[in-house]
């Protein structure tokens, strides 16, 4: 079967390579269409109710996204200051796709006088501060009222915000860069800073280009230098790379066909594509070289037919690995990642098992390889680090066995340690804009996570209103409430302003009444539905500590519980619940994709091998090396978010292929020595070699992440090449140590 | 010679009509007076009102009644009568922007000071500074840009800076000196909103029985339609007051 393949390759050589190219041309071309979406929200499973009810806020309230702009200086209340904001504000006002805007220069400010109350800018012709003196009295004045400090200015007056609402159906992100571009351009003379989930959406888009366009080459470069050091040929650098980039051209062009987006997840693709893609290529060149038939082709078709299943089947263990995420993500972006890792994967097999061959039958290499496996025993990889590896496995293995059984319960006890994190604040380095925002905005104005209260009932009935304003009163007495705002504050304070207290009246006719001033007002369809059959409560929400969602949740439930009324309904949702969702679905995600990779790798490992036993030793390196990456992750504080959780199903999926391709060696030499210390001898140093340089060209590309500017990038790029650091360890030294012990259990047997 | 004569002075006069800016902007100003002068020679005036509040997104409408009494441009008393929840709420306008809100349920009235122009009124889409309480060629000054078939075009700027407008597009009816139609360009000097009148002739005099305001961005309309319109009845200023506002 595999001979036919091989000879259907030679014979149609040219063909496979023209059409290779073109294929490679149409998918380069369809990249163009690729787009990025780095917005978690459109990532969210469209079935869950906390996700819907997210969603139905943005639709019904005019934008559950809020745009940020910071001002930082000493005195934000100085003329100069003020006048920046001013033209912040205008600039952000007359952009397309901008909903509402809310500064220091024009909010409205309701000031009650006796008979008379003033609804007006807080900040107008009449009081703008021409003189130091002017700007200290209305500094004093504005410190003391209660609706702006801590929503516009900080109780300190050194900093401000622009809070601005989207459009509904508008591109928010893409309004957001727009914003960016302008206020650069007006080069505000005091320190600003961007806020809200659609900037950090675009800045993660930014960080996904820069990474794209600085970190893919630099992979590139250097699996080329390790390449040629390895290989010393031309032919050992330039066809593995090019398998790897054509892979890569065709999956994303695949991807752009498919209408799917690339995300802060998939973007390390090419990289992962990369490292892994190069590697068929490799055994595949190995192969060939290692023949000894005088005619070339025949080389080829040997090769082929002894390299063609392994290549099959560690690009299985592989894709399975990322396929696992189709199956377990809670994402769609991680779901996304896997297709197209996957994909990928498939791709630089075939190109290696199909254009390789076929390039190599049209461009036949003028070396002999006879001295082959001469110059490897003398190669400087066999002489310093396989042999040692070597007899330290046949000379202490049981220390090395006891070596890893410390790691591992060393480990056990760090994965008890495992923290989690949701929050896409930090996902940034601490001098990064976002960060320093982000930290302005905890100090100063109480987070920036908005929390809705949603009331489904009449919004102008006494007892809704009363239900709302009860609840607000609560919330605030959770530490995780800074401010909460709602339709039933403006009802009660309009109320006190005519005449009444500050409260809800009794009678529904005089809500009626006071609703008469808030009719057609701008702002408050942010509060209220047209039909007035909804409401909500803003709550500004401090997502301080773990599980601060979960445990405001518990906070809220004896309290609505006690309170429940059949007249309306009330339901809670915003972004701190929404990370608990995910929060909650990282760890469901992990065991899910973890144990579909796990179970598959193992039977295919066992089909391979023709015993359930052999797949299951093959796994013990890898198996032992995941529990190692969670615990270090635990010891070492690196959390589980959206994109480590991707880790170890991945490293289980490549860190596999280095246990199978010593078993297949250590199954090919037994037979031919039928002495088991002599095949460990024979594979460690020559599947060793294979290993070990696929080890360095894989953990060279994964470590370029670590120069990503996204935090979890750079954990994840640590993290695989922490784990092929463990899974080639663990296949040299564990699986021979296993191999030993299994040898001597039977001999043990044998004599009894 | 006299052929060669009207020619020079037709082109001369067509020269300075479209290309002399000062011409323009004399002219223009005259004929905003003009304008003026048709809106404001009434007196006084009561009607029945029906204000029509659509959304355009999704075609809802909400209808609500009242009753006007007006005397001069800036003297003028609201008085809702339908819906039922707004039955008995009255606004009464008064010179300088001075405005007061009676709510029945709560007595007294209270006196409103509005000092955003861009805020707006009775619940339209009109800004208090759309309201017609100032004469317009005290608030603009006006350069004819253009006409049609039966208006002139002007281009309105506004002699204030507190403005939410860069300028006003104003299609002033040749015949009778109304106008037909407003485009409001924010200071951006896009298009926002846009109002157009209806006059008719009640006792020799043109008086506006419907007008329409469309807001481009809100995506919402108010019109304002009056009918049993009688002018010139000799309102006296003892109706436009407080106590009178709270019915006492």
């Amino acid at each position: 079967m595999v001979k036919i393949f091989s000879k259907l390759i030679i014979k149609y050589r040219w063909f496979i390579v023209v059409l290779t190219v073109v294929i490679t041309a149409f998918f380069g071309y369809q990249i163009k269409f690729l787009q990025i979406d780095s917005n978690v929200i459109d990532s969210l499973p469209k079935t869950d109710t906390v996700v819907n009810l997210f969603k139905e806020v943005g639709k019904q309230f005019g934008g559950n996204e809020i745009g940020m702009i910071i001002l930082k200086d000493n005195n934000v209340l100085t003329p100069n200051v003020l006048k920046t904001v001013k033209t912040i504000t205008d600039t952000v006002a007359q952009t397309d796709g901008i909903l509402s805007v809310t500064s220091l220069t024009n909010v409205m400010n309701l000031k009650v006088e006796g008979d008379n109350f003033q609804v007006g800018q807080l900040i107008n012709s009449t009081n703008w501060p021409k003189s130091e003196k002017e700007a200290d009295s209305l500094r004093d004045e504005i410190l003391k009222n209660k609706m702006i400090v801590g929503n516009i200015i900080s109780k300190d007056g050194k900093a401000t915000l622009i809070i601005f609402t989207f459009t509904h159906e508008v591109n928010a992100q893409a309004v957001s860069e727009n914003i960016i571009r302008k206020i650069k351009k007006i080069n505000p003379s005091v320190p600003y800073y961007f806020a809200g989930s659609t900037f950090l959406t675009q800045y993660i888009a930014d960080v996904i280009n820069h990474d794209v366009v600085t970190l893919i080459p630099i992979s590139f470069l250097l699996i080329i230098i390790i390449l040629f050091f390895s290989f010393h040929s031309v032919r050992g650098v330039v066809l593995p790379i090019l398998t790897a980039g054509f892979a890569i051209i065709w999956g994303m062009g695949t991807f752009a066909v498919l209408g799917l987006k690339l995300s802060m997840v998939s973007n390390n693709v090419p990289i992962i594509i990369l490292a892994v893609g190069t590697a068929y290529a490799i055994h595949v060149l190995n192969q060939v070289s290692r023949q000894k038939e005088s005619n070339h082709k025949n080389s080829i078709i040997e090769a082929l037919n002894i390299i063609a299943i392994p290549v099959v089947l560690t690009a299985l263990t592989t894709m399975i690995g990322f396929l696992s995420f189709i199956f377990g993500a809670y994402l769609t972006m991680i779901r996304d990642f896997g297709i197209l890792a996957a994909l990928g994967t498939f791709y630089s097999a075939f190109l290696a098992l199909v254009f390789v061959p076929a390039l190599l039958a049209l461009f036949p290499s003028r070396k002999t390889n006879v001295n082959n496996n001469k110059k490897e025993r003398k190669h400087i990889l066999s002489l310093y680090i396989l042999l040692p590896i070597k007899k330290a496995v046949l000379n202490h293995s049981k220390l090395i066995l006891w070596l890893w059984i410390g790691l591992l319960l060393v480990s056990i006890t760090g994965i008890f340690m495992i923290k989690r994190s949701v929050s896409v604040n930090g996902y940034f380095k601490a001098n990064h804009p976002v960060s320093i925002g982000s930290k302005i905005m905890d100090e100063n104005f109480g987070g920036m996570k908005p929390v809705f209260v949603v009331f489904k009932g009449n919004m102008q009935s006494p007892e809704v209103l009363k239900g709302m304003l009860n609840l607000e009163k609560y919330m605030k007495e959770s530490p995780y409430v800074t401010s909460t705002k709602s339709i039933a504050d403006i009802v009660a304070q309009l109320n006190k302003a005519m005449g009444g207290t500050n409260t809800i009246p009794d009678d529904a006719a005089k809500i009626g009444q006071l609703w008469f001033l808030l009719d057609q007002q701008e702002n408050i369809k942010q509060l209220v539905t047209e039909d007035l059959d909804q409401g909500i409560i803003m709550a500004k929400f401090k997502d301080s500590g773990e599980n601060a969602s979960q445990k405001f949740t518990n906070f809220l439930q004896p309290y609505l519980k006690a309170n429940a009324s059949k007249n309306y309904s009330i339901t809670i949702t915003g972004m701190p619940f929404v990370n608990a969702r995910l929060d909650k679905s990282l760890v469901n995600s992990q065991l899910a994709s973890l144990t579909i990779a796990i179970f598959f790798v193992i039977a295919i490992v066992s089909l391979i091998f023709n015993s359930f036993f052999k797949g299951l030793y093959a796994s013990i390196p890898i198996l032992t090396t995941i529990a190692i990456l969670y615990g270090a992750m635990g010891i070492f504080g690196i959390p589980l978010n959206v994109v480590t959780v991707l880790v170890a199903s991945i490293a289980m999926g490549i860190g596999i292929d280095y246990s199978i391709h010593f078993l297949s060696h250590y199954n090919h030499t037994l037979k031919k020595y039928s002495n088991v210390k002599l095949a460990i001898e024979e594979t460690i140093l020559v599947s060793g070699k294979a290993i070990f340089i696929n080890f360095i060209s894989v953990t060279a590309g994964f470590l370029v992440l670590a120069f990503s500017q996204l935090i979890p990038m750079v954990y994840f790029g640590i993290l695989i090449a922490f784990s092929m650091f463990g899974s080639m360890l663990g296949a040299l030294t564990l699986l021979p140590i296993t191999m030993l012990m299994q040898n001597n259990n039977e001999n043990k047997n044998d004599k009894k | 010679m006299k052929i060669k004569f009207v020619t020079l002075f037709t082109l001369t006069t067509i020269l300075m009509f479209n290309f002399n800016p000062v011409f323009s902007q004399k002219n223009g100003n005259n004929l905003l007076k003009k304008m003026d002068n048709t809106m404001f020679a009434i007196k006084d005036k009561t009607a029945d009102i029906k204000m029509v509040l659509t959304n355009l997104s999704n075609r809802k409408e909400k209808i609500k009644l009242a009753t006007i009494i007006q005397k001069d441009a800036n003297k003028k008393i609201f008085r809702y009568t339908y819906p039922k929840v707004d039955s008995g709420i009255a606004t009464l306008s008064l010179p300088n922007n001075e405005i007061y809100l009676y709510l029945p349920l709560f007595k007294k009235p209270k006196k409103i000071t509005s000092i955003a122009e861009g805020n707006t009124f009775n619940q339209s889409d009109f800004s208090v500074e759309d309201m017609a309480t100032k004469k317009y060629s005290e608030k603009y000054l006006a350069t004819l840009t253009g006409s049609n078939d039966s208006a002139y075009i002007l281009k309105l700027t506004p002699k204030s800076p507190d403005t939410q407008y860069s300028y006003l597009t104003l299609f002033l009816n040749k015949k009778f000196f109304y106008p037909e139609k407003f485009e409001f360009y924010n200071l951006k000097g896009r298009k926002v909103k846009e109002s157009v009148f209806h006059f008719i002739k009640i006792d020799g005099y043109w008086v506006s029985d419907k007008v329409s305001m469309i807001n481009l961005k809100k995506k919402h309309s108010t019109s304002i339609i009056m009918t049993n319109i009688k002018i010139n009845q000799g309102l006296k200023d003892t109706l436009f007051t407080v106590d009178n506002l709270a019915g006492k």
